[in-house]
């Protein structure tokens, strides 16, 4: 499938290119291509889709663990309910 | 004392004579059911439900109507987008309207939060109404119909939606009017 996020992913701008959706069923295309570099594949496209999805999912995970090594540290002073209550609200 | 003043043509010193023959019969359709939208995508907007179409002029296949006789028409959409109650920083909501298949004129809102904010903490459950009116000179055959795109920060796949409504509530809706022969 063809997606936003995919052809940013490799390199090419909003300015690029313009994706349409004529609701009937064909899914989405590529309605302008104004870029002077070769308009990439749908495989090619897919693939740094793909790419984008991992990486983000690294990034959230890393925030993730980030916060919870915050939150123990912090916690070593604190009770278990105030321990809760940082957890939830940071 | 009351006073009337009935015309029905108008003839400026210079330019075109406006003929007044605004047309009773109003077109008027709706969207019941949500409708899926992928991030940055011009998207041709499904209107499922007819509320009123005197000339038989809507094709519900197309998505499109048919200007049925020559004239001035308002043209007119109110189309409701959410997030889906997830995080995604929707920051635009842009409407075109088409002619012929083509772009006619376009509509925007945007939502101007802080650039600082990051997928966890970016607005949540936003709704963005667009209201786009138009007055169109347009002739018998003319084909009209809308495309929405939506930008969002941290999209989510698939992304936003359109908002769907029921008999009373119209949450997206678009209606066309003749105002007159030009």
């Amino acid at each position: 499938m063809i997606t936003y996020t995919g052809l940013v992913q490799l390199g090419f701008t909003e300015e690029d290119f313009r994706l349409q959706d004529d609701s009937n069923g064909e899914g989405v295309y590529i309605s302008e291509w104004n870029s002077t570099q070769t308009q990439p594949s749908v495989a090619e496209i897919e693939s740094a889709e793909r790419v984008y999805i991992a990486e983000e999912q690294a990034q959230a995970e890393a925030k993730a663990q980030l916060r919870t090594s915050v939150i123990n540290k912090i916690a070593t002073n604190l009770t278990s309910e105030e321990k809760a209550w940082l957890e939830e609200n940071l | 004392m009351t006073s009337q003043l009935k015309v029905d043509r108008i003839s400026p010193a210079t330019g075109s004579e406006i003929i007044i023959d605004g047309d009773e019969k109003y077109f008027h359709v709706y969207k019941k059911s949500e409708q899926i939208v992928e991030n940055n995508v011009s998207t041709k907007v499904v209107l499922d439900t007819v509320h009123s179409d005197p000339y038989g002029a809507w094709s519900s296949s197309n998505n499109e109507y048919t200007i049925p006789s020559d004239g001035l028409y308002m043209v007119h959409s109110n189309l409701s987008a959410h997030d889906k109650g997830v995080s995604q920083g929707l920051v635009n909501v842009i409407v075109d309207i088409y002619l012929n298949g083509s772009l006619q004129t376009q509509g925007r809102n945007s939502n101007n939060f802080d650039n600082s904010t990051t997928a966890v903490t970016a607005p949540v459950n936003s709704l963005f109404t667009n209201i786009l009116t138009r007055v169109l000179p347009l002739s018998a055959g003319d084909k009209i119909s809308w495309y929405a795109r939506f930008s969002c920060k941290y999209p989510e796949t698939p992304s936003v939606l359109f908002v769907g409504g029921n008999e009373t509530y119209h949450n997206s809706f678009a209606w066309i009017y003749k105002v007159a022969s030009s």
